[in-house]
């Protein structure tokens, strides 16, 4: 299977950052499961139109934080997580992503009450 | 790796390859771009000793050298199989089972069926795509470590340029130290198959690049700014003025967005460029410098 994630190349956040959150979603939303073969890095690359640099580097990250387990010759999966570290991840990217739309709302030079009122206003929808 | 330094050829009059020096690491796929006529098969005969080098030195070094050499771990499909005319596929398979040590008749009919190969037919009377696809399954069944295809994907159907892309991603796992080096003209190609990039124009070999960081750090970006400022700055390559906006090509977003933002400037929007585009302003700006 190929993992539904997507990169664009538009975006400041760097490539290997994007597939590395992304995967990450994944595996902490219970998307993918504990044990379950990820693509290899020359796969991913492929369909995602990048280069094994970048895959390799979202992989790497993946496994020093314990995402992913790569064992030699048998491929990369998905490792065991515990509870706490998946509700960490969950409340970080949520974060993120709030923290990129302040982001473009002082670009657009809002202040901080008319960005409150944005986010409620978003809310109630 | 494969290791060129200075590599000199002069093919006749009125064309000279070289000097020329690259490292190819093992394990990637890398993409040989350039105008037609830049020398890229020449390079690869080259790279690959079927051509006479007449100055420079190359060097190759595999962790696990076969005992039968490096030429042995080189494999080809030229452009055209000009060589192979008047045999049907199944004479060339047997002529290559006879030739190569290693060479693998389960591979190859896995690879016949897949591209539903008709075997009794004389490799001229195919069509131009299917001549491709017998080529690549011929070479394929073959033990290498590094495959140099030129212009595999050109002539062949859609179906195809897929199943050809998925059979290059599987020849590259067959190993740590598997490399392919590829001439195209297709930027699909490039896009989802290259690590690298190298750029060539002319006999001469413009630059080489990891294909992500080029698509990372090129950007079209829209400033509030006049063109005169913005042309000043590290990595600007062109700038174009609509009232107070200012619409220019960066090639090194970093740097140019550090000016900027000394300069109190800050980016309207981005916009990616696609790589054709930057690898035509590439090959444009290099020729002008030249």
């Amino acid at each position: 299977m190929k993992l539904p994630i997507s990169v664009q190349e538009g975006s400041r956040t760097p490539i290997y950052h994007q597939i590395e959150e992304q995967i990450k979603a994944l595996i902490v939303s219970g998307h993918v499961s504990t044990g379950m073969p990820l693509p290899s890095i020359r796969a991913l690359s492929k369909d995602l139109a990048c280069s094994v640099i970048t895959t390799r580097r979202a992989y790497q990250n993946l496994e020093q934080q314990g995402y992913i387990k790569t064992s030699q010759g048998r491929g990369t999966f998905v490792a065991e997580i515990d509870e706490r570290a998946k509700k960490e991840a969950k409340a970080e990217a949520v974060y993120e992503t709030f923290r990129r739309a302040i982001e473009v709302g002082r670009r657009h030079n809002y202040t901080d009450e008319e960005l409150r009122n944005l986010f409620e206003e978003a809310l109630m929808e | 790796m494969i290791s060129l330094k200075d590599i000199y050829k002069k093919v006749d009059k009125s064309f000279e390859l070289g000097p020329l020096s690259c490292h190819i690491e093992p394990g990637n796929i890398v993409a040989l771009v350039g105008n037609n006529g830049a020398g890229k098969s020449t390079l690869f005969q080259l790279i690959m000793g079927l051509v006479k080098k007449e100055g420079g030195e190359i060097e190759y070094y595999f962790d696990d050298s076969s005992q039968n050499g490096w030429k042995q771990a080189f494999a080809y499909v030229p452009q055209t199989p000009l060589m192979y005319q008047g045999f049907t596929v199944a004479q060339l398979a047997d002529f290559f089972e006879m030739s190569y040590p290693g060479w693998n008749r389960n591979e190859f009919n896995r690879l016949t069926s897949l591209f539903d190969l008709p075997l009794k037919k004389q490799v001229e009377k195919l069509s131009g795509g299917m001549q491709k696809k017998a080529m690549l399954s011929l070479t394929l069944a073959r033990e290498s470590k590094v495959l140099f295809l030129d212009e595999p994907l050109a002539g062949v159907d859609l179906e195809g340029q897929e199943q050809m892309k998925d059979e290059m991603v599987r020849y590259m796992e067959r190993g740590e130290e598997q490399t392919i080096l590829f001439a195209t003209h297709s930027s699909d190609e490039i896009r989802t198959l290259a690590d690298y990039v190298l750029l060539m124009k002319d006999g001469q070999l413009l630059n080489q690049f990891e294909k992500d960081s080029l698509v990372e750090s090129w950007k079209r970006i829209w400033v509030q700014a006049d063109k005169q400022v913005v042309l000043q700055m590290n990595g600007v390559i062109s700038a174009v003025q609509q009232g107070p906006l200012c619409e220019c090509l960066t090639s090194n977003l970093r740097e140019t967005e550090k000016e900027l933002t000394r300069l109190g400037i800050t980016i309207s929007t981005f916009q990616a460029m696609e790589l054709r585009e930057i690898l035509r302003v590439i090959l444009k700006q290099e020729t002008k410098s030249a």
